[in-house]
């Protein structure tokens, strides 16, 4: 049975559940049935099978935690930087690079990724930190409009290349 | 002209590292990659450090409201592709200069072997 093709989080009437395992989605109409009966509705089936699971899909929108919001507003904050703010030539980053360093943080925040630092560089660059126990990560969007991840378990790095949320959910998990 | 020395495996090199706002310094007192960021704005071609035996922490740190001082010895930086050289200027006999190809993944790396100096010390 196919799991879902990417992690996600599924909202439901009363909270939310997590994803960090895999989730089987499939008919029940092959699974408590065999294939050649059809029952009068789908209703029907669902009322017969007291374990049958329904997912009814609905849209919402995405609220981060509170502590992504927190990073979500030094980030932007970041804009607001003096020029030579480190006493050698600092520049604040631009908006596009503050733009997509909050996206970016919001996308992990769904995943529930565990958000550790954040700062400014000194050439306009933002880098985003994830940790847990050994594992780490580093996500820069340089000045350049470049994007680069880093991951680490402890002092190994792991992988060094394009900006990859599977790839950093899976470090994670 | 300032003699120019040999910068040996087991010398001890002097970065300074911001600690006002912005703060490079975690709260577990490592520090961020971006601490050995080159500058492009003023064109770093190297990280500039000091070569501890020829200093003192008081010297080397300059404005301690704004610094602190991390260390990593020549032979770790070698060890990721780098290398160090004395680099003497007028007024600073223990400047240096870490030297090579300074990536991301390169700062990342100085980064992680970079050990804390607690200058002033911090009393718990």
């Amino acid at each position: 049975m196919p799991a879902l093709a990417e992690r996600t989080k599924i909202k439901k009437e009363w909270g939310s559940s997590p994803t960090r395992e895999g989730l089987v989605v499939n008919s029940p109409m092959h699974y408590w049935f065999d294939a050649d009966i059809t029952p009068l509705s789908m209703d029907d089936a669902f009322a017969w099978m007291a374990a049958s699971t329904r997912f009814v899909a609905q849209s919402y929108l995405p609220s981060p935690s509170a502590k992504a919001q927190d990073f979500i507003k030094k980030v932007s904050n970041y804009q607001f930087l003096p020029a030579n703010w480190d006493n050698n030539g600092a520049v604040a980053p631009e908006e596009g690079v503050i733009s997509n360093a909050s996206f970016f943080i919001q996308a992990a925040d769904e995943l529930d990724l565990p958000i550790y630092f954040i700062a400014p560089g000194p050439n306009g660059e933002i880098v985003i930190e994830y940790k847990n126990g050994n594992y780490m990560a580093e996500v820069f969007y340089n000045e350049d409009g470049t994007e680069e991840m880093i991951l680490y378990n402890g002092q190994n790095q792991l992988y060094v290349g394009d900006i990859n949320i599977g790839l950093l959910a899976q470090h994670f998990s | 002209m300032e003699e120019v020395q040999q910068v040996i495996e087991t010398d001890n090199l002097l970065r300074r590292v911001i600690c006002a706002d912005p703060n490079y310094i975690r709260d577990d007192m490592t520090a961020t990659s971006l601490a050995f960021k080159l500058r492009k704005r003023i064109n770093e071609t190297f990280l500039s450090v000091e070569i501890e035996r020829l200093t003192t922490y008081e010297q080397s740190i300059g404005d301690n409201s704004r610094y602190r001082l991390f260390t990593l010895t020549a032979d770790q930086v070698r060890s990721v592709g780098c290398d160090c050289i004395h680099m003497p200027e007028p007024e600073n006999y223990a400047h240096a200069g870490i030297t090579g190809n300074i990536t991301n993944s390169i700062s990342s790396q100085l980064a992680k072997l970079a050990v804390y100096i607690n200058f002033p010390p911090i009393t718990r």
